[in-house]
């Protein structure tokens, strides 16, 4: 491999500087060329490989409602595993307009404190072109802070209904938030995906309300039937008092645990594997599409000179060529 | 050699990335919010980081978010004292390349020193969003090809 920018920075990344981690998260995410560079300098995915340990980042995607306290949670969570000595990268995703492609990344409000301390690092990242709130470059991203040594890696997505799951396929660890007055948990109830998520948060503890919901979230999850042998925790917790921070930090660490323990890290990695493969082919299929030829494909479907399947066709044979710097 | 940015696939380019901080003890971000939205719309990417910034959640935060640029809206009138310290604690984490420019009320004898400190620019209250919106585009533009 010769050395190239992207291999110098990766360098100085794994090293801890963070400098030189931003610029590497902002080329990843700008995708085409630039992306398949620093990719190629980054070590073997480290995300497929375990969950925890040396070079093992334990990965955690964290989900709900708009306004449900996930980045207030998220600030006092980085808090705690600072003061432990630990490492915390969180990756705050927030959508795109896809009219105008201008994001506004506003998680970064509750958290400008917490990322000043040691063993933290905060990054907003907009989900482009993608629609169901996750961005085509969070594989990447995690990759990226797995190279840099994070030992946690906590993704926050917005979401209602289905696509607040997106995330589940990127990580070891689903957190699912809830907070009392949004629904009150009924919306996750109905969608009947009480089983997806591995720790369940009730935030806003300090509110009325809280308590109720937690004990409504624990009385559905007894009630649901269990096929796994992970009881998933209910966890009340106040961003404001820091109530319940500890004890989430902790039902982590367990999920993590039981994952390496129970054999289901085998599950979980091979899934992340799988979304990291179709991102990848996502990305390079996008390139093909966006390049000239791929616009005179499409062109030429249009006006009926050629079909769907073998414009496909032609694509996919495109797909398969070696990259070229363009 | 190049940098590899350069090599980013052309047809979408790359939004802009910025942070808009309102630095300062009063707790007006009226004026911070506006101009968010106003540069949201126009297609960048703004991380907003809200009230009662200093100088080193403004660094850091424009270290870790690899903005191009930085917007900071002022109307306290300690501009003097703080616009020092946060273009201080910038170059100490190498961001000198770092376009920074305020909106808000900065009084006319004071735009000298202002710039001298390396502030790019300052829209005044009058001034309209769109000929921020250009000027930040090309300032960017223009440093990104230098920097190549
Ligand atoms: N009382 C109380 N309010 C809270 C708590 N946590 C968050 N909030 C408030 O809830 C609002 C939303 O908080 P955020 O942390 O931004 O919520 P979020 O889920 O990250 O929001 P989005 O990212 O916009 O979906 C803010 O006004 C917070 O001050 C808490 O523990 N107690
Ligand atoms: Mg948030």
């Amino acid at each position: 491999m010769p050395s190239t920018p992207a291999r110098a920075l990766v360098d100085r990344a794994m090293a801890g500087d963070q400098r030189s981690i931003a610029r590497l998260a902002t080329l990843l995410e700008r995708g085409g060329a630039s992306a398949e560079q620093v990719r190629a300098s980054l070590p073997s995915p480290a995300v497929g490989r375990g969950a925890g340990g040396e070079g093992h980042p334990h990965v955690v995607g964290i989900s709900g409602p708009p306004g449900a306290g996930k980045s207030s949670l998220l600030s006092a969570v980085a808090r705690f595993l600072s003061d432990q000595h630990r490492t915390v990268a969180i990756l705050a995703v927030d959508p795109t307009s896809p009219v105008t492609g201008g994001a506004m990344l506003g998680d970064r409000i509750r958290m400008t404190d917490a990322a000043l301390l040691p063993g933290v690092f905060v990054r907003s990242v907009a989900a482009r072109s993608r629609l169901d709130g996750l961005s085509p470059a969070v594989t990447d991203l995690i990759d990226l802070f797995a190279a840099a040594g994070y030992e946690k890696i906590i993704v926050e997505t917005v979401g209602s209904g289905q696509n607040q799951f997106a995330v589940a396929d990127y990580v070891h660890t689903l957190v699912l938030v809830e907070s009392p007055g949004a629904g009150d948990g009924v919306q996750m109830l109905k969608a009947g995906i009480m089983e997806l998520a591995d720790v369940y948060v009730v935030t806003k503890g300090d509110l009325p309300g809280a308590h109720l919901v937690s004990r409504e979230l624990r009385a559905m999850l007894t009630l649901g039937e269990r096929s796994r042998d992970w009881a998933p925790a209910v966890v009340l917790t106040s961003a404001e008092s820091g109530e319940g921070v500890e004890k989430l930090v902790a039902a982590l660490d367990a999920h993590r645990d039981w994952l390496e323990s129970s054999g289901t890290i085998e599950d979980r990695r091979a899934r992340i594997v799988r979304s990291a493969i179709r991102s990848r082919i996502e990305a390079r299929l996008d390139r093909v599409l966006e390049s000239d030829e791929g616009r005179q494909i499409v062109d030429q479907t249009v006006t009926g000179e050629r079909d769907a399947t073998s414009a496909a066709e032609l694509i996919r044979a495109r797909m398969a060529e070696p990259v070229s710097r363009d | 050699m190049t940098t590899t940015a350069e090599h980013a696939s052309g047809s979408h380019p790359a939004p802009i990335r910025m942070l808009i901080a309102k630095p300062g003890l009063d707790g007006h971000d009226r004026g911070a919010k506006v101009m968010a939205r106003a540069f949201r719309d126009a297609g960048f990417e703004v991380i907003y980081t809200g009230l009662f910034q200093t100088p080193e959640m403004i660094a850091s935060a424009a270290l870790q978010e690899d903005v191009d640029v930085v917007g900071l809206s002022i109307l306290s009138g300690a501009h003097m004292t703080l616009f020092p310290k946060i273009m201080a604690a910038l170059r100490e984490r190498g961001l000198d390349d770092v376009l920074v420019v305020a909106g808000g009320t900065i009084p006319e004898q004071d735009q000298t020193a202002v710039h001298d400190m390396g502030i790019a620019r300052v829209f005044g209250p009058g001034t309209s969003m769109r000929v921020a919106i250009d000027y930040v585009r090309e300032e960017v533009a223009r440093r990104a090809v230098d920097a190549g």
